[in-house]
C-alpha cells in the first residue's frame, strides 16, 4: 500500500481524482493508495484513517500507516510540522518528500557549493525591511524575495530605469521613483526574511517576470526525469532549445540539492532568463500542487502517477532501501 | 605536524612534501594518503619550497596536493590540517564528525550557528569538523553530504565530505540501524551512542547495589489501581513522560488526608485542582488517559529548600582527552518560589553549588559536595560498562533535607542554559572538551 498524504481540505478532492488515475493503473497489480491527511494519523498507534483506493472503488478506512507515503501536502501550521517531524522520525515508514517547502537562502547556498550548480545563482544577500536607507540604484536590476517558500506571486523585479524602476509583481508592473522604492515594495514584503538578488536585465512577459517552471520527478532507480516545463503563471509549455537546457539545468540542481535532502521525490526548479537568454535559478520547491489540477494535461498526471507505482513496487520488493 | 594545503593542477595523484623530509630510498615512491574515510595512493615528490615541521595552529608548515588527489580524498582546502607521517602512510586530519538527525531540510549555515561557540577550540584540534545527518551518507564511496566549519570564514558551508574518523552523537532520532553502521565504520569511535529513556536509565542502574541507593523510588504508570498504591504508600508523586525533558509533561499529586492536590504542568500554566475522594482521583486518570502512556511515576522528594524555592544539582560529566571522566560543570538551578520545577527554561535560575548548599544548609557542606562528585564519578564507570560508548551525561541530582543525594535523572544529550548565564568560561569549557575528547580518539591526540 502507497500512502499519499494531503492537505485536509483536498482529501475529498484528491482521493477522487487519484481514483480516477490509478484506477486503469493499478489493475491487476494488487497495489492499493490510501489518501490520508496528517489530522487523521495516529502516530503513536501508527494508525491513519483515510481512503483507500483500489482497482474497483473508494473505501474509507482506519489502517495501519502505509510504509511508503508521499506527502503531497504543505504543513503550515506549528503543530502539523511537529507531527510532521515526528512522523519522518518514525522507525520502517519511508517519507517521499517529508517536505514541501524550502528555505531558498539554504538551496542557493547548497547549489553554490557545487562547481556544477554555482554559475545558475544569482549574487544575493539578505535584505532586511528595517533598512530604509538602502540604495537601490547601487544595486541596479533586482529580484526580491522571501527567504521561505517558492511562490512566484511573492517575487518582485525591479528594473532600472533613467528615474527609478520599473517594478514587475504578482499584479504586473508600475513604475516607481528610486526615493519610493521602499514604500511600494515593503508592503508587499510579509514575513521576516528575505533575500535580494543582483540580476542582469531580466525578461518579462505580459507585464510580468518571464518564469519558467520545470516539473521533476525521481524514478525509482535515483534517476530525475521532467515532467513538464511551463510558463508561470500562464501555463504556457516551454518547447525546443530552451526546453531542453532548461531540463538539464533542473536536473543538475535538483541533482545537488539531493544530495543534501535525500527524501526528494517530486520536486519544481524556477528559472528566470536573461535579454541573452541565460538561465538563472530562481526558487525551489517540492510538490506542487498544480500538477494534480484539472486543467493539467492528463498525460502529465498518468505519468506522476505511474512513477508513484514504479516506485512502490520496487520498494515492496525491497529493492529500494530504507 | 601542522599543515596547510596548496592545490595544484595534475590529473595524477601527487602529494608534494618537503625536501627535507626525503630519503635517497624515497624516490619517486607511492604512499597510502588517509583523510578521514577516504584513502587514495599517492606519489611522493619533493620540492624545497615547502616546510613541515612540528609548527602550530598558528603557524603551520605546507603541503601541497594534486588537484586529483584533493578530489580523491574530499579535502577542502582553507583549513588547518594535522599530519602524521609513517613510513607507509600520510594521515591528514582530523576528520570529526557531528551526527545530527533525520530533518535533513533543517540543516543549513543558520541552524549550525549554534554549535559555532565549540569552535573557539579549533585552534586546539585543527582538520575538518563538519556536521551531518546518517540520511545523506554515501556508503559506496565512504563520504557524506553535510556542513562544515570553514574557519577562514567563520561559517558553516554545504560540501561533500569523507566519513570521519569519530562521530559525535548530537540527535537521537535516527534509525539504529545507521547508528550501528556508522559505529562499525568508525571502529566504535561514534560517541554518545545510545539515549536511554528515563526509565531505562532506572532500570540500568538499579542493577547496581551501590549506585541504586540513591535511586528515589519509581514505577512505570501503567493504571489507576497501580498509582492509586503508589500514591498512597509516599503520599506524594510525580508524574513524568518517559522521552521528554525540561519539565515538560509533569504532573505532581499528593495525598492531603483523603483528599488529592494535583498540581499538573502540562499546560503552559500549572493547573491546580484539589480532587477530594478516590472516585475524583479515578475520573481524573480516566479524563488523562495519556498518564498510562510512556509516563513514570516517581516519588517526590522531600527536597531542601533555598527560602521557599526548590533547588537541583546539575552535574556534567564528560570524558577529558586522557579518556577518564571528569566534571566540568556543575550548576544549582533553584526554582520560581512557587513551583516545583527548577529547569531555567521553566523559569529557575542557577547558582554555584557551594552557594546553594551555603544557603540551603546554613554550613560549610564540603563533604556534601565531594559525595556528589564520588558519586557521578561511580555512576559514568558504571555507564561505560553498558556496551555503549558515552563521553558526556548531565546528571541532574537532588538532595534532600536529611542531605541525602538523589539520582533524579541522568542525561546524555543535556542543555547547558544555566551555565551560559553563570559562568561562560564554564560553559565554553563544557562545549570544547567533546570536540578536545574526539581528537583524543584520532591518532593526531597524542601529547594532548
Amino acid at each position: 500500500m502507497v500512502g499519499i498524504l494531503c492537505n485536509a481540505k483536498k482529501e475529498r478532492a484528491y482521493t477522487k481524482r487519484l481514483y480516477a488515475l490509478f484506477k486503469p493503473l493499478i489493475k491487476g497489480k494488487g497495489i492499493s493508495i490510501m489518501v490520508m491527511s496528517l489530522g487523521n494519523i495516529s502516530i503513536p498507534e501508527r494508525t491513519a484513517v483515510g481512503s483507500i483506493i483500489t482497482e474497483d472503488k473508494i473505501t474509507p478506512v482506519k489502517t495501519a500507516l502505509p510504509s511508503l507515503i508521499f506527502n503531497f501536502a504543505r504543513q503550515r501550521t506549528r503543530s502539523d510540522i511537529k507531527k510532521m517531524r515526528s512522523l519522518m522520525e518514525v522507525e520502517g515508514i519511508r517519507i517521499v518528500n517529508g517536505v514541501n517547502q524550502y528555505n531558498q537562502w539554504s538551496i542557493m547556498e547548497m547549489l553554490i557549493s557545487s562547481r556544477k550548480t554555482r554559475k545558475y545563482v544569482l549574487p544575493y544577500i539578505h535584505y532586511d525591511k528595517e533598512d530604509l536607507y538602502f540604495d537601490f540604484t547601487k544595486v541596479g536590476n533586482f529580484l526580491v524575495k522571501p527567504e521561505k517558500g517558492a511562490s512566484p506571486g511573492r517575487i518582485i523585479y525591479g528594473r532600472q530605469s533613467d528615474v527609478g524602476f520599473d517594478l514587475f509583481g504578482e499584479h504586473g508592473s508600475m513604475r516607481c521613483h528610486r526615493f519610493d522604492i521602499q514604500s511600494v515594495i515593503h508592503p508587499a514584503m510579509r514575513g521576516k526574511r528575505w533575500l535580494l538578488l543582483k540580476t542582469p536585465d531580466l525578461v518579462a512577459y505580459r507585464n510580468r517576470l518571464f518564469i519558467i517552471r520545470a516539473c521533476l520527478f525521481r524514478t525509482y532507480d535515483g534517476e530525475w526525469k521532467v515532467l513538464q516545463r511551463t510558463i508561470i503563471p500562464h501555463g504556457e509549455r516551454v518547447y525546443d532549445k530552451l526546453g531542453r537546457k532548461i531540463d538539464a539545468y533542473a536536473k543538475r540542481i535538483i541533482k545537488c540539492i539531493e544530495c543534501y535532502i535525500p527524501d526528494l521525490g517530486i520536486g519544481y526548479v524556477d528559472f528566470v532568463l536573461d535579454r541573452h537568454g541565460i538561465s538563472y535559478f530562481l526558487s525551489f520547491g517540492g510538490w506542487d500542487s498544480k500538477l494534480l489540477s484539472k486543467k493539467q494535461n492528463r498525460k502529465v498526471r498518468i505519468a506522476l502517477c505511474r512513477n508513484i507505482l514504479e516506485y512502490a513496487e520496487m520498494f515492496t520488493s525491497g529493492q529500494l532501501d530504507i | 605536524m601542522w599543515a596547510k594545503i596548496e592545490v595544484v593542477p595534475s590529473d595524477r595523484e601527487i602529494i608534494y612534501l618537503p625536501e627535507s623530509l626525503s630519503t635517497e630510498a624515497d624516490s619517486s615512491r607511492s604512499i597510502e594518503v588517509k583523510f578521514g574515510g577516504k584513502t587514495a595512493t599517492a606519489k611522493i615528490l619533493y620540492t624545497d619550497d615547502l616546510k613541515l615541521e612540528k609548527g602550530s595552529f598558528e603557524n603551520p608548515g605546507k603541503i601541497r596536493l594534486s588537484n586529483k588527489l584533493k578530489d580523491k580524498l574530499l579535502i577542502p582546502e582553507s583549513l588547518v590540517y594535522r599530519i602524521v607521517i609513517t613510513d607507509t602512510c600520510i594521515s591528514i586530519g582530523p576528520v570529526i564528525g557531528l551526527l545530527l538527525g533525520v530533518h535533513t531540510h533543517r540543516y543549513n549555515p543558520r541552524h549550525m550557528k549554534k554549535y559555532s561557540d565549540r569552535l573557539g577550540i579549533y585552534n586546539k584540534v585543527g582538520g575538518l569538523i563538519y556536521a551531518f545527518s546518517p540520511k545523506s551518507v554515501n556508503w559506496n564511496r565512504n563520504s557524506a553530504y553535510g556542513l562544515y566549519y570553514n574557519i577562514a570564514t567563520a561559517s558553516w558551508e554545504y560540501g561533500c565530505f569523507p566519513l570521519p574518523d569519530v562521530i559525535y552523537r548530537r540527535d537521537f532520532h535516527s534509525s539504529p540501524k545507521h547508528i550501528d553502521k556508522l559505529m562499525d565504520f568508525t571502529g566504535g569511535r561514534l560517541f554518545n551512542s545510545y539515549r536511554f529513556s528515563k526509565y531505562q536509565m532506572y532500570e540500568a542502574v538499579k542493577q547496581n547495589n551501590e549506585l541504586s541507593k540513591y535511586l528515589p523510588p519509581t514505577d512505570l504508570s501503567l493504571n489507576f489501581e497501580q498509582v492509586k498504591k503508589f500514591i498512597d504508600s509516599h503520599s506524594k508523586v510525580i508524574l513524568k513522560p518517559i522521552d521528554l525533558s525540561r519539565g515538560r509533561g509533569i504532573c505532581i499529586i499528593e495525598k492531603i488526608d483523603d483528599a488529592y492536590k494535583v498540581t499538573d504542568y502540562r499546560y503552559k500554566n500549572p493547573v491546580v485542582s484539589v480532587l477530594h475522594d478516590n472516585e475524583s482521583l479515578r475520573e481524573f486518570f480516566a479524563n488523562n488517559p495519556n498518564l498510562f502512556n510512556r509516563y513514570l511515576i516517581q516519588k517526590y522528594l522531600s527536597l531542601a529548600r533555598i527560602g521557599n524555592s526548590l533547588f537541583d544539582i546539575r552535574v556534567v560529566m564528560q570524558k577529558r582527552p586522557d579518556h577518564t571522566w571528569g566534571c566540568t560543570g556543575i550548576e544549582c538551578r533553584v526554582s520560581n518560589s512557587n513551583s516545583h520545577l527548577t529547569n531555567i527554561s521553566r523559569g529557575g535560575y542557577a547558582l554555584t553549588l557551594e552557594e546553594a548548599l551555603y544557603r540551603a544548609f546554613a554550613e560549610d557542606c564540603e563533604l556534601l559536595s565531594q559525595e556528589i562528585n564520588e558519586f557521578c564519578q561511580k555512576f559514568c564507570s558504571y555507564m561505560d560498562k553498558m556496551g555503549e560508548h558515552f563521553a558526556e551525561f548531565g546528571m541532574d541530582i537532588a538532595v534532600d533535607t536529611e542531605k541525602n543525594i538523589w539520582l533524579i535523572e541522568a542525561n546524555v544529550f543535556p542543555s547547558f542554559k544555566g551555565f551560559k548565564i553563570m559562568d561562560r568560561q564554564t560553559y565554553l569549557s563544557i562545549r570544547y572538551t567533546p570536540l578536545l575528547y574526539a581528537l583524543s580518539l584520532t591518532e593526531f591526540g597524542d601529547g594532548l
